[in-house]
């Protein structure tokens, strides 16, 4: 118990009332999940770390989309928070190095915990938001407990509170990522990041200017996936 | 402009159109610029073949075009057919150029990054434009439908555009052309549950598009149905839309809702515009005709800019007049918001005031030593019969300890041989007896053993939460941020005033500049610069004497090495025109620039420094007042600790206590030292 107060940092983000009546846009939350572990090295996670850049520069480009979406970024093996819920104007370069086992479970607890707490913030500011979108990319199986999260993602797919998507790259057990998907899991294409990044960046934007209605719009993964 | 498409276009008359430089891009088609000439004209061409009906829709837009609709929006001038006599593949419009989406302007952030210069009555008066372009829409019976934040521009003086008007929805006779897209967060309560929008709009929908951009013009951004909603699950603007969960209006608590922290309320605007407000998002604006119509905005607004009074604190602060107070100030004061970019000033502190402060806060000092050390303590005597116990244990390991020895020494000697194994295993045993047969001492060993362990686990909890809460650390932590953020602060201070020494240095090469500024190139009397080249000059931004200079003249096609020499002799013979007046000073528009250059970067720091030294306070009162009420507590744990210590002292002296001690020690090191 007490070594967890003392791992926790003190105030975070203090100002956030002050961000949100700045920019009172309605959010679009994204958080990704991203494997770092071992098997990961070289050419995969240089070609990530280009796609995430890019992705941050698309949304940078675009004046309604760097008001309403906003980024996490978790990497895993180990877990890692690297950025806290942001627009994309508050972008720092995450540079993932690949080390480590893949301990997809307890991330995937974590993140889940991240969007809760901010979509408590969302709510106390007085915010509108969409739902939040959560990436999972990995490329091999979880080295830990998996079974929980795996209930967790379902328990917030039934109840709206977040979309879940698997993405496998290379030699990922599709067959596990199934179980904790309740979306199709999708195979990247090789190492088609960058193409799966300008996806989601445009299927981001769109989403972020939505019609009505509760659908959640996302175009079909062309270009980047083994479909 | 890779995709620029080479073939001509025909309008209506068969006259050849042929498109430039790509300037838009949007779903349904791409905007070009007409060449050569024809600058104020632009082309949407769309991206693929349109339905009959749509090219009707266009045919009847442009016909219907007159000066009051092209005056407000980007109306179709002229239909566009890739082949004479083919279908519609496009259409001409008045080109709008140097114009924002609207969001720029209602956002607090991209406002004062676009609009550095408006204030509360740019605000209310792009509204009221607003208001007088939905009116003309409606006036000739045409509906917007898909009223966004991204179809509606807005320019550095508050004009309105609307732009996207092949989208309108349109009547010719009883027949309907409709609009059939939306964006939800524009789109009325009643027709929100819609699927697709093949279905009729009235102005009454839009009415509320146009209510629900004039209040995010009037309270910086926020949307009228977001707010900080009481019940537990999701609330998503379009639900709260649907339910009518107008966040500040007079019913908001019994829709659960209530109005963002650091927000305005209506009580900021005339009852009038608060009425019109109302009205608009509750239920009654659902019916039909039961929202306010362009109109009544237009007078409520134009009536609220009769009525704006200036901040005597901050001339860039503008209010209703009814107020008694300036409502700017006190958010911005209770906030830390930046709400206006100021005309007078980068700052609104005195940072060798703030300092003081710092100053004037007390150390909190060193922190009261507290540990089991302190305390002495007499073991609590045993009770009689464990005292005699712990006698005969002594003893008996004693004599243990002296068997084993005499056998060592006989194995040694080769004395015990095979007929002795019996009486040697009954030797065993008995020396086994005597270790570790318990005696009436065990139950009282274990029981100061396990106080001991839960003392010294309260000790050092308690004992972190000390050093962690009455210590000076966090104190200390907060001075060094507060230093860090004051050398920020002086360093942006430092930038804006080297900004205007520079000014001050380059007043002269800046007053000439607006010299050249003010000379037009239409006043070029050079021969060969003829009316044609003087609109190509135009096209490419060249519009000024300031603007001709060689290097933005190398890249015209169209200028030979003469005009271009004759161009930059009429620009050098229009400076020897200048003179140079060395009592106008800096002029007031370049320190403003300056101003809103560096007021952003200095207000987080700024709040950040308030809110710290306040923070600071905090901490110092906190620490001062932990050291009194956590003593007791502290002080109670060392002296169990010191008590339960001394208690065990008894049992950690027997030998076999003592060969424990070393393994443990020699096995956790770490715990040995506790
Ligand atoms: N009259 C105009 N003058 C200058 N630029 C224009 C004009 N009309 C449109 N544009 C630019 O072209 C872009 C696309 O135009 P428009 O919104 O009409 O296209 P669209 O395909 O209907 O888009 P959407 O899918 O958003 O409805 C606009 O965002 C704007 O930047
Ligand atoms: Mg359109």
């Amino acid at each position: 118990m007490i070594d967890d107060t003392d791992d926790m940092l003190p105030d975070q983000q203090p100002l956030g009332a002050v961000t949100f009546a700045e920019n009172p846009e309605p959010r679009c939350p994204c958080l990704l999940l991203l494997d770092t572990s071992g098997s990961m090295a070289g050419q995969p996670i240089t070609e990530l770390n280009a796609g995430i850049r890019e992705f941050y520069n698309e949304l940078q480009n675009d004046s309604l989309a760097i008001k309403r979406v906003e980024v996490a970024l978790m990497s895993f093996g180990p877990v890692r928070l690297i950025s806290e819920f942001n627009t994309a104007d508050c972008f720092f370069d995450p540079q993932l190095v690949a080390d480590g086992d893949t301990p997809m479970g307890e991330t995937i607890r974590k993140g889940i915990d991240l969007i809760k707490t901010r979509k408590e913030q969302y709510r106390a500011n007085g915010i509108s938001f969409y739902r939040p979108w959560i990436f999972l990319i990995t490329d091999g199986a979880p080295t830990d407990e998996w079974q929980s999260a795996a209930a967790m993602v379902r328990e917030g797919e039934s109840a709206k509170s977040f979309a879940f998507f698997a993405i496998g790259v290379h030699k990922a057990d599709m067959k596990i990522l199934k179980q904790i998907s309740v979306r199709e899991p999708v195979k990247l294409q090789g190492l088609k990041f960058r193409e799966f990044f300008q996806w989601l960046s445009n299927s981001m934007k769109s989403a972020s200017r939505s019609n009505p209605g509760d659908r959640i719009q996302l175009s079909p993964p062309l270009g980047w996936s083994e479909i | 402009m890779a995709s620029v498409p080479l073939k001509p276009f025909f309008d209506s008359s068969g006259n050849r159109i042929h498109l430039g430089k790509k300037i838009g891009s949007g779903g349904e088609g791409d905007v070009f610029e007409i060449l050569p000439a024809h600058s104020n004209v632009v082309a949407k061409i769309y991206h693929k073949p349109l339905e009959e009906s749509k090219q009707e829709k266009l045919r009847l837009m442009t016909r219907g075009c007159n000066e009051e609709l092209k005056s407000i929006s980007a109306w179709p001038t002229d239909v566009l057919h890739a082949r004479e006599g083919g279908p519609v593949v496009g259409f001409l419009m008045p080109k709008i150029s140097d114009y924002e989406p609207v969001h720029k302007v209602y956002g607090p952030t991209h406002r004062k990054e676009h609009f550095p210069h408006a204030d509360y009555r740019f605000l209310v008066r792009a509204a009221k434009n607003l208001a007088a372009a939905f009116f003309v829409i409606h006036k000739f019976g045409y509906v917007i439908g898909d009223v966004n934040e991204g179809n509606i521009l807005v320019n550095n003086e508050a004009c309105v555009r609307l732009i996207d008007c092949d989208s309108f929805q349109v009547r010719a006779g009883d027949r309907l052309y409709y609009c059939e897209v939306g964006v939800a967060q524009f789109t009325p309560p009643e027709i929100l549950s819609t699927k697709h929008f093949k279905m009729e709009r009235t102005a009454n929908h839009d009415n509320f598009g146009l209510s629900i951009l004039s209040f995010q013009l009037l309270f910086f951004g926020r949307h009228p149905y977001s707010g900080v909603y009481s019940g537990t699950e999701d609330m998503p603007l379009e639900k709260s839309i649907a339910e009518f969960r107008f966040a500040y209006g007079k019913n908001s608590a019994r829709k659960s809702i209530a109005p963002p922290p650091n927000s305005v309320g209506l009580s900021v605007v005339p009852a009038q515009v608060a009425g019109l407000l109302e009205s608009a998002f509750s239920e009654a604006g659902a019916r039909p005709e039961g929202r306010p119509g362009a109109g009544e905005w237009w007078d409520a607004l134009e009536s609220l800019e009769s009525r704006m009074r200036r901040c005597s604190a901050d001339s860039v602060h503008t209010y209703y007049s009814g107020l008694s107070a300036c409502p700017w100030c006190r958010l911005e004061e209770t906030s830390g918001l930046l709400l206006f970019l100021s005309v007078d000033r980068i700052t609104k502190i005195d940072l060798q005031r703030e300092w003081q402060k710092v100053e004037a806060i007390a150390r909190p000092g060193p922190i009261p030593l507290v540990s089991p050390s302190n305390f002495l303590h007499r073991a609590t005597p045993l009770p009689p019969g464990i005292g005699r116990a712990i006698d005969m244990r002594n003893f008996r390991q004693f004599m243990g300890i002296s068997i084993i020895a005499i056998l060592a020494v006989l194995v040694l000697f080769g004395a015990i041989t095979e007929e002795f194994t019996v009486p040697f295993l009954t030797v065993v045993v008995i020396v086994a007896v005597l270790f570790l047969y318990p005696g009436a001492a065990a139950a009282e060993k274990r029981r100061r053993r396990g106080n001991l362990e839960s003392a010294r686990y309260l000790w050092d909890l308690w004992n972190r939460k000390w050093i962690a809460e009455a210590g000076d650390a966090a104190f200390f932590a907060q001075v060094n941020q507060l230093r860090e953020l004051k050398g920020k602060y002086e360093k942006i201070d430092r930038e804006y005033r080297a900004g205007l020494l520079t000014l001050e240095r380059s007043i002269k090469d800046r007053q000439q500049k607006k010299f050249l500024e003010r000379i037009s190139i239409d006043t070029c009397t050079v021969p060969r610069v003829t009316g044609g080249l003087k609109s190509i000059l135009k096209s490419v931004g060249i519009a000024t004497a300031a603007d001709v200079t060689r290097n933005r003249l190398l890249g015209i096609p169209q200028l030979d090495n003469t005009l271009t020499n004759e161009l930059l002799a009429w620009r050098e013979k229009m400076e020897r025109n200048f003179l140079f007046d060395p009592t106008q000073g800096v002029d007031r528009a370049d320190v403003q620039a300056l101003i809103h250059r560096y007021q952003p970067l200095l207000k987080p720091v700024e709040r950040d420094l308030v809110q710290g030294i306040q923070r600071l306070q905090r901490i110092q009162g906190d620490i001062v007042k932990k050291r009194t009420t956590l003593r007791p507590a502290v002080e109670k744990r060392a002296r169990e600790l010191a008590q339960a210590e001394v208690d065990y002292e008894v049992f950690s002296r027997t030998p076999e206590e003592l060969i424990a001690r070393e393994i443990e020690g020699f096995i956790f090191p770490r715990r040995k030292s506790r």
